[in-house]
């Protein structure tokens, strides 16, 4: 009595305990095994597919006496036909000795897979979703009549974008080879660049739906393991059905979803990723995207390009000041045109305040309506450009920047000082692509800001800004960096040369914080040149 | 108990400091009411003379290395004593907060926004204050590294754009005051820019350094901002002369008389701009003290729910101080430097004193 | 997570609620469109019927519209670039105020250039109208301070070339160095500076219109002097040079001599003077001035029966000659009207800070005694392009 009374007791606990419904379904799928029937395996499938018409179920006979019967089970368009011709069905078919001078009883799938097919990459498997996962991942299903066990064959082939140029992010000079929508050619790119069994790859499956590959990359003792594991909790929480991108992803694993700032990267461009791994980070591949994530991404990444490292330091240092200059120029220069024409008429030079005048002289709108007019007609025409064809977007851009904006200058409705500011900022702002969104975000609300106070209201957003940027953190890292100072420094506001940056950023690398041992400077390599 | 978790590097401190003292830059007027042209004179012997003090400082954190002021003054002082002092030393920071927010708005009120009512300059103000001091002592201190140097380089380059109105006759005669006016501008000088350091004791244990090496530091920031000091002093008196102690706001003035050609005139914009990322830095700061002192005297975990209304007394406070910007150049000169004097030179002392009498910081650590 | 969402939600939309609230319902007290204001380029003072009153002319910059807005025609003439308002009134802001009702824009003072008083408002004083160029917070001090040959309207309402604005033109005037030495340029922090030291007086240049071949122009000739806030005198140009050479800013000064053989124009530079005042042991004060400098020789006309080394020490003296005689010209006008207007008396304050205190009240009867010793060297380096003059060759 007793003893039953604890056995009811536990099975109850343990029905508490129990995970919840959709877990235990998939469970439950998982545990069904497959029939030693091969009708009764092939009508489960159809029953699970349904009419899809790219299931494909090819029943074949072979052996002396053509007694075996079997099937092969893939997605039309996922698997190379060539493939299953020439290693799967020309071996078994021409082959007459399959079960020659052997019982039936003695014939195991072992066998078949050791000594008659062809193909590199084979397994076994005894349950029903293995296998309905292997075929929408693009093998073959091999099953065999009176066997429970299958073989899943390697047979993937469909058509991929070959390795081009990326769009985004142009280079005169360096790598051009770009990221293509290909998970496995994405990961070799980058194996082909960093060969140390070092560079790890962990690869996961997420989404319910769309099954997505998703690999987390890094360098061991490189990358720190607090900023790994925060990376791989934050994926494995995502309870998503679909993964479509890359940036499905960033928006799910991102520490501030409702900052202007983005704090998780991405390139499209493996040189960048493989520099990215190589200073600590991780990168987050996804299957069916071009762009690899990299975090934690830092605010001074967005002014670093893969072109700064192959051109020679001083340039490069020169053009990220610019960049920088472009972005402070982008954000600050219609607000401060505001700010200085309708509150501190006094800081302008006085020729300079006539030609003003002269030019606000007649337009209707204060300035401030002004600013916006331009700035959103602007935003429009940058919106209508980008997403169509290009000879069309040209016509766009010429229409709206020459004629539109010539035209209003003409008509009075705006002054001539405002269009040249608004172009500037608009120019300006396209020499930072990653952080465009930011700057638009941030000019409209310095733009209020200054309409309603005046300097004082830039220099209050400006501090809002500033203490936004310090309170970020993109995976526990400073987002805005330690400012000054920090050895970080050497490739921040300018870019030193390579043979001066020995150590990796501070803030991100782990153990292995030297890119080399010994610092070599300048002046030792001219001995050398004296010794030889 | 700890409140903020947060870790500064010793440079950030370090500029923490002289960023605080940059900030008085502004207050000059207090003073050179006093001394006219021999004000440079009064800074530097303040300056001296607060270098003992500022050991004194040194030795409270090098004592008690894991302990805030609050929290000193309880162990030295006893819980009752101790609380007594911290609550006012918290009035203390209070009017601190106040007064520099009061010195914001009167200054934007005077230079660039005459019609903008205060209370919307001092609440937009506080409140990006108040979102800074949210986070903690890392956000706090993030910027000051970077504001001391803009202020540096924007100082330079406005004794370069008035180069051509110097005249270093405007210095004589030296000494020619009477004694009695020194020792006053001396007196303000330590109490109201440089003494003010006595904050600084409240963050020990937030420094990422053994406590031996905070000195130098301690000691570089205090130059820093001295330097500072004497250097826009003497750039005000060696332009405007006799004319320096005519108004309220010298170095305003002075920048507004700075120009290199034509183009490049009217620079008062980056006096403007620099004085008010600074006292937002001091301001934040002195917020941020305040609120941690506060929460740390009721023995709280966290300091955020103080932040609000601390700001909304701040704001009230500031208004509630002087009726008049007179008033506060008044107060400045005669009545704050003595109330100030026992905070910051007679208090501190005291509590070295007892700690060493009671031996304190060795019984800590045995028990 | 869910509730970590809605709380930062929350958060943002409160944030954002807060800052639109501050921003638009309280915002724009001191927003001005720059088309709502009149900038005032220059402020002329002059006396009026009323002692107690003065009256105010502004002149105000006009702008014109640009593109293809066409603007009505307003007050003061056909395509002026500026226009003249007048107003008679007890202050200066008062009079600006009662132009308000005149003027459909706002007066906007910061980038005022000039201000001018006219001279019989100069001679009774203008230490009364100076206070609000200090306190009110659109004034400058950089702003140029000028005395009127006879009414500031007068200058203000002149069209000038090439500049059309007459403020402008004078400020620029004033602010290139080539035309006028250091040491004449009074802004209004200098003017001020001089006004509130006990000793010493102030001095303002002297703006007139004159007349050219078919244009009317500003000229910059001739010094106020003032006794306290007071016009007394004028220094006339000769005068005005000894006044230059005594204040020592000189970079470059042309030097015209006549003599009896002939005539020379130098232009003197790397001038370096220093001017020291000493207390001799017996109580007797004095200053004494020493001039260095180097001449090149620019012209010489006459000098017929001389060669160049006899010319050049021959205009060397009487160019010393020359700028001691100027120094003294100035000096005794100066001492004539009592006014110390090259601060011998800060100049002793500052050096003889202990002796400055007797000396201080009496200094009103030590002024017109005041010795000036000078030393003056003058030298010519460099005779210039040619040696000989042209006639000299054919003597030889």
């Amino acid at each position: 009595m007793f003893i039953k009374f604890l056995v009811k007791k536990i099975t109850f606990l343990f029905k508490q305990n129990q995970t919840p419904p959709i877990e235990t379904q998939s469970a439950e799928k998982k545990t069904k095994g497959l029939s030693d029937k091969l009708k009764d395996n092939i009508d489960s499938l159809k029953l699970i597919f349904g009419d899809s018409g790219d299931l494909k179920i090819h029943e074949i006979l072979f052996g002396k006496n053509l007694e075996l019967s079997g099937a092969l089970i893939f997605i039309d368009g996922l698997v190379d036909s060539k493939t299953i011709t020439e290693s799967i069905i020309k071996p078994l078919i021409l082959n007459k000795n399959i079960g020659d001078g052997m019982e039936i009883e003695n014939m195991s799938m072992d066998i078949i897979k050791k000594t008659i097919l062809c193909s590199g990459d084979m397994s076994e498997i005894k349950d029903q979703t293995q296998m309905i996962e292997g075929c929408l991942a693009g093998e073959t299903v091999f099953l065999l009549d009176g066997f429970k066990e299958a073989l899943l064959i390697s047979t993937k082939g469909w058509e991929k974008r070959n390795v081009t140029e990326p769009q985004t992010e142009l280079v005169v000079r360096g790598p051009r080879e770009g990221f293509t929508e290909d998970f496995r050619t994405n990961t070799a790119l980058l194996r082909r660049r960093i060969k140390s069994p070092d560079f790890k790859m962990e690869q996961m499956k997420i989404g319910r739906k769309s099954l997505t590959d998703v690999c987390i990359a890094y360098i061991d003792k490189v990358a720190q393991p607090r900023i790994i594991e925060m990376v791989k909790k934050r994926l494995e929480k995502l309870e998503v059905d679909s993964i479509l991108d890359s940036g499905y992803i960033e928006e799910y694993i991102e520490d501030a979803p409702f900052s202007v700032f983005p704090t998780v990267g991405y390139s499209e461009k493996p040189d960048v990723i493989a520099g990215k791994l190589l200073e600590g980070r991780v990168a987050i591949i996804v299957d069916g995207s071009p762009f690899v994530l990299t975090a934690p991404y830092l605010f001074i990444e967005s002014f670093q390009t893969s072109e700064d490292y192959c051109i020679r330091p001083l340039y490069a240092s020169v053009t990220r000041m610019l960049r920088l200059m472009a972005y402070f120029i982008s954000i600050f220069t219609v607000p401060i045109y505001i700010a200085l024409t309708t509150f501190h008429q006094e800081l302008i030079p006085t020729t300079l305040l006539f030609t003003f005048a002269n030019a606000s002289e007649g337009t209707p709108f204060p300035s401030f309506i002004e600013a916006l007019i331009m700035v959103f007609s602007f935003e429009i025409l940058r919106e209508a450009g980008l997403r169509l064809p290009r000879p069309v977007g040209q016509a766009i851009s010429i229409v709206g920047a020459l004629i539109m904006g010539d035209a209003a200058v003409a008509a009075g409705l705006v002054g001539a000082p405002m269009v040249i500011a608004v172009a500037f900022t608009a120019v300006a702002g396209f020499v930072i692509p990653v952080q465009i969104d930011s700057v638009s975000i941030l000019r409209f609300i310095l733009m209020v800001f200054s309409a309603a106070l005046g300097g004082f209201g830039i220099a209050i957003g400006l501090l809002g800004i500033l203490v936004h940027l310090a309170s970020l953190k993109s995976f526990g890292v400073d987002y805005f960096g330690t400012v000054i100072p920090s050895q970080d420094l050497q490739d921040s506001f300018v870019r030193m040369p390579l043979w001066s940056m020995s150590g990796r950023p501070k803030d991100i690398a782990y153990i292995d914080k030297k890119r080399r041992k010994t610092f070599i400077p300048s002046t030792r390599r001219s001995n050398d040149h004296q010794e030889t | 108990m700890q409140i903020d978790k947060g870790k500064i590097t010793a440079v950030q401190f370090m500029f923490s400091v002289a960023c605080y003292m940059q900030a008085s830059s502004l207050l000059t007027a207090f003073f050179v009411g006093i001394t006219k042209q021999d004000s440079w004179i009064v800074v530097i012997l303040a300056f001296l003379v607060c270098l003992p003090f500022l050991f004194i400082f040194i030795s409270i954190m090098r004592n008690f290395p894991d302990k805030n002021l609050i929290q000193i003054n309880t162990l030295v002082f006893g819980p009752v004593v101790g609380n007594i002092i911290s609550a006012m030393y918290i009035w203390y920071f209070l009017t601190l907060t106040s007064l520099n927010l009061r010195d914001l708005s009167d200054f934007v009120h005077q230079t660039i926004m005459p019609k903008t009512p205060s209370i919307v300059i001092m609440f937009l103000f506080l409140l990006v204050c108040a979102w800074a001091v949210r986070f903690g002592i890392g956000v706090v201190t993030r910027y000051n590294t970077l504001f001391s140097i803009i202020q540096i380089v924007i100082l330079a380059l406005a004794v370069v754009f008035t180069a051509n109105l110097i005249d270093f006759q405007n210095f004589l005669p030296m000494f020619d005051q009477p004694a009695m006016e020194y020792v006053h501008g001396t007196h303000v000088v330590s109490t109201i820019p440089f003494g003010e350091v006595v904050v600084f004791l409240m963050i020990t244990p937030n420094i990422k350094l053994p406590p031996k090496k905070i000195s130098k530091f301690f000691l570089w920031g205090f130059v820093i901002g001295g330097i500072v000091l004497v250097v826009v002093i003497l750039r005000d008196t060696a332009v405007l002369g006799n004319v320096l102690g005519l108004f309220s706001l010298p170095s305003f003035e002075t920048q507004r008389m700075a120009s290199l050609m034509e183009a490049l005139s009217r620079l008062e914009i980056m006096f403007a701009s620099v004085l008010i990322i600074l006292l937002f830095a001091k301001v934040t700061f002195l917020y941020y003290v305040t609120v941690l002192s506060l929460a740390q005297i009721f023995k709280f975990e966290t300091f955020k729910p103080f932040i609000l209304s601390i700001g909304a007394l701040a704001i009230v406070y500031a208004f509630i101080l002087y009726s008049s910007s007179m008033q506060h150049v008044e107060s400045g000169t005669n009545a704050t430097p003595i109330l100030w004097t026992l905070f910051e030179f007679v208090l501190p002392m005291l509590t070295l004193l007892i700690a060493k009498m009671r031996k304190l910081p060795q019984t800590e650590e045995v028990v | 997570m869910k509730k970590n969402f809605t709380t930062s939600v929350n958060r943002i939309i409160s944030v954002i609620l807060c800052l639109s609230i501050t921003l638009l319902t309280t915002g724009c007290w001191d927003s001005k469109e720059i088309d709502t204001i009149s900038i005032v380029t220059g402020i002329g003072i002059d006396t009026s019927q009323n002692p107690d009153e003065i009256n105010l002319t502004a002149q105000i910059g006009k702008t014109q519209p640009s593109g293809g807005a066409l603007q009505q025609d307003s007050a003061g003439g056909d395509n002026d670039s500026f226009l003249v308002m007048e107003a008679t009134s007890k202050g200066i802001l008062s009079a600006f105020e009662s132009m308000n009702t005149k003027n459909s824009r706002t007066p906007f003072l910061q980038h005022n250039q000039v201000i001018i008083f006219g001279k019989e408002q100069a001679e009774k004083g203008v230490q009364s109208y100076i206070d609000v160029f200090l306190r009110y917070y659109q004034m400058r001090m950089e702003v140029w301070f000028l005395v009127a040959d006879s009414k500031a309207k007068d200058i203000l309402t002149v069209k000038t070339q090439p500049e059309k604005n007459s403020a402008i033109s004078l400020s620029e005037i004033l602010r290139d160095e080539t035309n006028i030495s250091e040491s004449l340029r009074i802004n209004l922090k200098d003017f001020v500076s001089r006004l509130i030291e006990p000793t010493s007086s102030a001095i303002a240049p002297i703006v007139s219109v004159q007349k050219g071949i078919d244009t009317t122009f500003l000229a910059v000739d001739g010094m106020a002097i003032f006794k306290k806030d007071k016009m007394v005198g004028q220094l006339t140009s000769k005068q005005i040079d000894g006044y230059i050479w005594t204040m020592g800013r000189i970079k470059e000064i042309p030097l015209e001599i006549s003599l009896d053989p002939g005539y020379g124009n130098m232009q003197a530079f790397n001038i370096k003077c220093s001017m020291k005042p000493i207390i001799q042991k017996d109580g007797v004060i004095s200053v004494s001035l020493q001039i260095r400098g180097q001449m090149v020789l620019d012209e010489i006309k006459g000098f017929d029966s001389m060669n160049l080394n006899e010319i050049v020490p021959l205009l060397q003296r009487a160019a010393n000659e020359k700028v001691h005689q100027d120094i003294m010209n100035c000096l005794s006008e100066a001492q004539r009207l009592n006014s110390d207007i090259f601060g011998f008396g800060t100049a002793f304050h500052r050096n003889y800070p202990k002796e400055w205190k007797s000396l201080k009240n009496k200094w009103d009867q030590l002024f017109p005694k005041l010795k000036i010793n000078t030393d003056i060297k003058l030298e010519i380096i460099n005779p210039g392009k040619i040696g000989a003059s042209l006639n000299m060759e054919d003597k030889k």
